[in-house]
């Protein structure tokens, strides 16, 4: 899948214009089409609340959905306003993870 | 001084004893190596005597016997399978080799346990690269800073090293925001049946004994609380509890009360969002009404 496909087809999921945070092109390019399906799937039971977001303490007016991709090489972290709409989707690999985790208090 | 670890054992100390003391260490000191020995926590002035006396020493011991192993140095060798000691010193010399110039380690379960699933090896580099894995061999890189990690901190206590190593200094910012984190993320790992969650969960009980001011465990106590916790029913619960020591009991922070009230706000937000949760939430809420409850 290519990079852009795969974005819109992530706005096209969430209906709305969201930002891409991390490495994304990279994560993108380099993953699998059965991991970028595991990818939309998560983003898909995000949209619909199958998936338990966390506050995020350091921006009280977000919440945040986390994603671990089963080999544990590549997490997701999807922000959304509260009461309101997506706003950013993060991909990329463990060190940056925990980097944006601790930027959002997450 | 870490050097002593590397060739004495607490059996060998004692069998030795009435031919060192008080001729070498006065009882009082041979008392202070054996509880180096066993890897229990040294005052600031215990520490100070170690290095001005018994380190000094122990340094012109082995220098007149010339028993210093190259470049080869063991931390908590008395909980090491024998065997695994001597091929773990083998594989440090040909990792060192390997990686020139480069703090490399050796630590897991290799060294302690007779199952296992790789040999780690830890290699210092300025740079961020990807581990990988090389036979049996999995290579891990960590950058210079994470000699300052609790995880370091842990990791050191029971290693072969190429390099001496000092107590570390740990500058990794640890506490109870970052606590209250990983016990969400940790949480959320749970609720997901994550196959990684005990990478979360040694995180998370390093933290939680930091600022308990506990002495760290290393790999192999480590390795044993995560399984105990994990392969009880509730593994949630055991952890709340945690959560509600911590909390009460260890390093404070001004505003631990303020932080705890408010990700028990943001909770309840959620909550309004997403009732479909709120069995959930209401859990992981629990063990913040409890600190609340109890604080004074």
């Amino acid at each position: 899948m290519q990079v852009e496909v795969f974005k819109e087809e992530v706005q096209r999921i969430l209906e709305a214009e969201i930002k891409f945070d991390g490495h994304v092109t990279i994560v993108i390019s380099t993953l699998t089409e059965d991991k970028l399906k595991n990818i939309l799937e998560w983003i898909k039971e995000c949209k619909a609340g199958i998936i338990s977001p966390e506050p995020c303490k350091n921006y009280r007016d977000f919440i945040s959905f986390i994603y671990k991709s089963n080999d544990n090489r590549i997490r997701g972290i999807l922000t959304k306003q509260k009461n309101a709409f997506f706003v950013e989707l993060f991909l990329d690999k463990h060190k940056y993870y925990d980097r944006k985790r601790k930027y959002l208090g997450i | 001084m870490r050097k002593l670890n590397y060739h004495l054992d607490m059996e060998h100390l004692q069998k030795i004893k009435q031919d060192i003391v008080p001729v070498l260490f006065t009882e009082h000191q041979f008392g202070l190596i054996e509880k180096k020995l066993q890897t229990h926590q040294l005052t600031a002035s215990e520490k100070n005597e170690f290095s001005r006396t018994i380190s000094r020493k122990m340094k012109a011991v082995y220098a007149i016997m010339d028993q210093q192993e190259k470049d080869v140095y063991a931390y908590g060798k008395q909980k090491m399978i024998p065997s695994r000691l001597i091929l773990a010193k083998k594989y440090l010399q040909m990792f060192a080799r390997k990686f020139k110039n480069k703090h490399v380690l050796i630590s897991g379960s290799f060294l302690h346990s007779r199952i296992f699933n790789d040999i780690d090896i830890f290699i210092f580099s300025k740079y961020d690269k990807d581990d990988y894995k090389e036979g049996k061999f999995h290579i891990n890189y960590l950058q210079e800073d994470a000699h300052h990690s609790l995880f370091f901190a842990s990791l050191q206590k029971l290693c072969l090293s190429n390099r001496q190593i000092e107590e570390p200094l740990i500058t990794e910012k640890a506490d109870l925001d970052t606590f209250l984190s990983l016990y969400q993320e940790l949480g959320n790992d749970l609720e997901r049946h994550f196959s990684g969650v005990e990478k979360t969960l040694r995180e998370f009980l390093l933290q939680a004994a930091y600022l308990m001011m506990k002495p760290l465990p290393d790999s192999a106590e480590l390795r044993l609380e995560v399984k105990g916790i994990l392969n009880t029913r509730k593994p949630l619960e055991l952890i709340k509890k945690i959560v509600v020591e911590t909390l009460l009991l260890g390093r404070k922070k001004k505003d631990t009360l303020h932080s705890v009230k408010e990700l028990l706000a943001s909770y309840r937000e959620i909550i309004k969002e997403y009732p479909q949760h709120t069995a959930y939430y209401k859990e992981m809420m629990e063990p913040l009404n409890e600190v609340m409850a109890l604080a004074g």
